[in-house]
């Protein structure tokens, strides 16, 4: 579990830190050797496709995903327990549908033969591997709701879950 | 119009139910868009926003938050508190407009008012507690400070706004630049009511010799030296605003290892954080986008239209009228996806009634700004109580209020001058 | 009667978005009313998710470009070529009879209808720097331009370019990231860069073109009786591609006009320009050519050939 953490959290910081260098190659580039490089932007693309779905499942694992949870301190811990389960329950059902549909379109765009425009990398792959971690991230919830039915965890209202959004 | 109401019905059910809010926007709009369409259309659509999520447009958010991360770990926020301090901290309540200065500055290098509120809590909390500052009145001026982050730019909810309307983001930053200040000297004036109506909430903090003055200036010169980096390569033509986040968080993270606050384990901590706030506010978006598609098939936005034409009222009560209901929304609404949700509404309404985009990007950072420091649901406010657990929320909320109060008088002046918002970017030829 | 949803991925004034609502409302007047149309809000989704978003019936009608999505077709680069015409009707027109005798059994839009197959004007070259009458006088200047076979152009004559994408481009050049761009005419003021460029410089036959087609939702399609189905069949193909080329040719003159009022120096490239130009990216044809035969057009170098002849046609 620990190893699988850190593989995730390692894969989608090196995409994020790759984002970064390549934005600043391609600046630099285009200023000082007078070319842009090739295939900056879908690379980028690539880039934001693997970090997004390899950080998912670590942010709901993490509980950042921002819920509505002022009713927390009013309900009775019984009744939150059957909440939590069933939210988890529900957003385990999302994501995993969320799995299937891109799945789908994973197929349907290899069947199509899309590639990116400059490089031709082939897109299908990518959107595979979103599909697998959306899986991974349905597993984590799902894991929550059956630890919510146990009673495990229930949500304290000091919940300390670093909440960046805005 | 029924099946609008109905899905912001079904949503608001979800959320109750403790789902996340993301997967609540997003099942109600796929369900809506099934019923309303069809069901495999509305699935493909899905699939659609999960794969187009990694586009090249959008990959300005993550590299904002990373810049931001980045200057966090730095310390650069301590560099600004202590230079502010040592020119207005030993005035009356001068820790508290010292936090304010701080934080207008920080939010000149961060794009997000949540991470500045971490930042801010954790230096100018404990010099404000070890001066005997009321809670409140302490608790206040960071969480309020702290909503620049997002008005002076970068800002991420204004690159959102401009992605969402398809608008310059440069001239939505530069638009940024005098409302936030103006702002900031609005909270000054808040907190130094304050002092006057209750001297011993705010008293005076230690008087700093020049020569320690020079020296906390002197230390403030890597803000301003990223902030002309990214700024100054966004206006001066060495690159794309997009492409400026990019610019933006390199700057941070060579900051960052040049003060030595990074080591592997840390960068790994600051890019996985950024990664997973990242992958998080992707997902409201994602949610987002489907009850956007979903509403695009209800009439809500047209009927709204028509309703506001009925009712031949003057385009700046609509305004206000707006406002109003930002502010009650915001109450009880996460920000991201309050914005995400009501802009494909009220846009197309602000814009025929022929206001200028730029400027109701403004008004709505304005109000969510609001709404970040309103109770019950107001991020900075978990955020700062998570960090100083020792203060009841309910104290914050108290603190928080003259500085909402200075956030209406506020918009009422961007609202009488648009200029205000919109002479910079105009002057800067965006 | 049918109601069919059309979603416009360019702003509501856009020509496409006008001519796709128009064409429709031509249908529902020759159906007297039995097709109706209703145009959305907002864009059910970017470019090039659109052809999908017909396909699984997201809406019943819209269009796009078949370059934004590489790899997926082929055939349309046949009209993307530098150097086929002048006008986006001739183009279009052309392009369209072509579609319909060579390139549609290659059943490239899978799971839609297709209306008809259409080209934008002739591709400009502008910037803020200098006149550009010879191929040496684009060195040190910085071009946006998009994919597909523009790039291909681009990078045969050594081009400085940067691919973005196209709603980028008043950042681009507003903020100096850029000095110039390859764009038809019409784009110059639908991406409001008509106060940043100063130079223009037409070339004959333009320098690249771009590939569109006008789908319907194949299911939506079967739903429509058979009557109404002939009525819309007349209206599609060569007569549609026609009545888009027209907005087109119009928007391109007027934004000349625009152009003109602005100050922007309008020059020609000459025939020496245009014979460097066709000695470096002679490439592409071929390239384009062994891909097509690859993917089953038998003759594909006949095909082009056949194009360009058809483009002196149409009147
Ligand atoms: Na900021
Ligand atoms: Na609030």
């Amino acid at each position: 579990m620990k190893r699988l953490t850190t593989l995730f959290t390692a894969v989608a910081a090196i995409a994020l830190f790759a984002m970064m260098l390549l934005t600043f190659a391609d600046v630099f580039s285009r200023k000082f050797l007078t070319n842009s490089i090739t295939g900056a932007v879908e690379l980028t693309e690539l880039f934001m496709l693997v970090m997004i779905f390899f950080a998912l499942p670590l942010a709901s694992m993490a509980g950042e995903h921002i819920v509505f949870d002022l009713l927390d301190k009013a309900l009775p811990r019984m009744l939150l327990r059957w909440q939590q389960t069933l939210s988890h329950g529900l957003t385990t059902a999302i994501f995993g549908g969320a799995a299937w549909v891109v799945w789908e379109r994973a197929q349907r765009t290899a069947e199509y033969g899309d590639t990116t425009s400059a490089l031709e990398i082939k897109i299908a792959p990518f959107q595979t591997l979103a599909s697998v971690m959306l899986v991974v991230t349905a597993l984590v919830h799902g894991v929550l709701a059956w630890r919510a039915a146990r009673g495990a965890d229930l949500p304290q209202h000091d919940e300390t879950a670093a909440r960046e959004a805005s | 119009m029924i099946e609008g109401l109905l899905g912001f019905g079904a949503m608001f059910a979800l959320m109750a139910l403790r789902v996340p809010i993301a997967v609540a926007m997003g099942l109600v709009g796929v369900v809506g868009l099934g019923l309303m369409r069809s069901w495999p259309a509305a699935l493909s659509s899905a699939a659609q926003e999960f794969v187009d999520i990694g586009s090249y447009t959008l990959s300005v958010v993550p590299l904002f938050v990373l810049m931001g991360n980045f200057v966090t770990r730095a310390g650069m926020s301590r560099d600004l508190y202590q230079a502010a301090y040592a020119l207005i901290g030993h005035r009356r309540g001068g820790l508290a407009s010292s936090t304010i200065a701080a934080c207008a500055g920080f939010g000149a290098i961060c794009g997000s008012s949540i991470a500045t509120t971490a930042t801010m809590a954790r230096v100018a909390m404990p010099e404000m507690q070890r001066f005997h500052y009321a809670p409140s009145f302490a608790a206040g001026s960071v969480c309020a400070g702290a909503t620049l982050g997002i008005l002076i730019p970068p800002s991420v909810i204004l690159v959102i706004y401009g992605i969402m309307t398809e608008q310059s983001i440069g001239a939505l930053f530069a638009a940024g630049v005098i409302p936030g200040l103006v702002a900031a000297g609005f909270y000054l004036l808040a907190a130094s009511w304050i002092t006057r109506r209750h001297p011993d909430w705010g008293p005076p903090g230690e008087k700093a010799s020049w020569a320690v003055r020079r020296k906390a200036l002197g230390r403030i010169w890597g803000v301003l030296a990223l902030f002309a980096l990214v700024m100054g390569g966004m206006y001066g033509g060495f690159f794309t605003p997009t492409e400026a986040a990019g610019v933006g968080a390199m700057g941070g993270f060579v900051f960052a290892l040049a003060r030595r606050a990074l080591t592997w384990r840390a960068l790994m901590e600051v890019l996985g954080e950024s990664a997973r706030t990242s992958a998080m506010l992707f997902t409201i978006v994602i949610g987002a986008s489907l009850f956007a598609n979903y509403l695009n098939f209800t009439d809500l936005p047209t009927a709204l239209r028509s309703f506001v034409e009925a009712m031949d009222v003057h385009p700046v009560a609509v305004i206000v009228a707006i406002c109003f209901v930002y502010v009650v929304l915001g109450m009880a609404m996460e920000s991201l996806s309050m914005m995400l949700l009501t802009v494909p509404i009220f846009f197309p309404l602000v814009t025929s009634l022929g206001f200028d985009p730029v400027w109701f990007g403004i008004i709505v950072v304005c109000v969510i700004e609001i709404s970040l420091i309103t109770p019950p649901v107001g991020m900075n406010i978990f955020v700062l109580s998570s960090v100083v657990p020792s203060i009841p929320t309910t104290a914050i909320w108290r603190g928080v209020m003259p500085f909402v109060a200075a956030d209406v008088m506020r918009m009422a002046v961007l609202i009488a001058f648009p200029a205000l918002s919109l002479w910079l970017p105009k002057w800067l030829n965006l | 009667q049918i109601t069919l949803t059309l979603s416009s991925w360019v702003p509501p004034a856009h020509l496409l978005t006008r001519a796709q609502s128009d064409w429709c409302g031509e249908v529902s007047k020759a159906t007297s009313g039995r097709i109706q149309c209703n145009l959305l809000p907002k864009p059910v989704a970017p470019a090039p998710a659109t052809f999908d978003a017909v396909r699984d019936g997201l809406v019943d009608l819209s269009f796009s470009v078949h370059g934004y999505t590489p790899g997926r077709f082929t055939m349309g680069k046949v009209a993307e070529m530098p150097f086929l015409g002048d006008s986006a009707v001739a183009t279009s027109v052309a392009y369209q009879r072509i579609y319909e005798k060579h390139l549609a059994k290659l059943d490239e839009h899978k799971g839609m209808h297709v209306i008809t197959v259409f080209t934008h004007g002739p591709g400009v070259i502008f910037n803020n720097k200098k006149a550009i009458a010879t191929l040496a006088d684009m060195d040190g200047i910085k071009f946006r331009v998009g994919g597909g076979v523009v790039n291909d152009v681009g990078k045969a004559i050594g081009a400085n370019m940067t691919l973005k994408p196209a709603p980028q481009s008043y950042e681009l050049m507003s903020s100096g990231v850029v000095d110039g761009v390859w764009f038809p005419d019409e784009s110059i003021v639908s991406f409001k860069l008509d106060k940043l460029v100063k130079y223009r410089t037409a070339v004959p036959g333009g320098l690249y073109n771009t590939s569109f087609a006008l789908v319907m939702n194949e299911a939506t399609w079967k739903k429509i009786p058979k009557a109404d189905q002939d009525i819309i069949n007349k209206m599609s193909g060569e007569w549609a591609a026609r009545f888009i080329g027209k907005y087109w040719d119009e928007t391109d003159e007027k934004s000349r006009q625009v152009q003109k009022e602005a100050g922007v120096q309008s020059i020609t490239a000459d025939a020496k320009f245009v014979a460097d130009f066709k000695a470096k990216t002679a490439g592409i044809e071929d390239a384009w050519v062994k891909e097509a035969e690859g993917k089953g057009l038998a003759n594909a170098a006949a095909v082009l050939q056949e194009l360009r002849a058809e483009i002196a046609k149409v009147k």
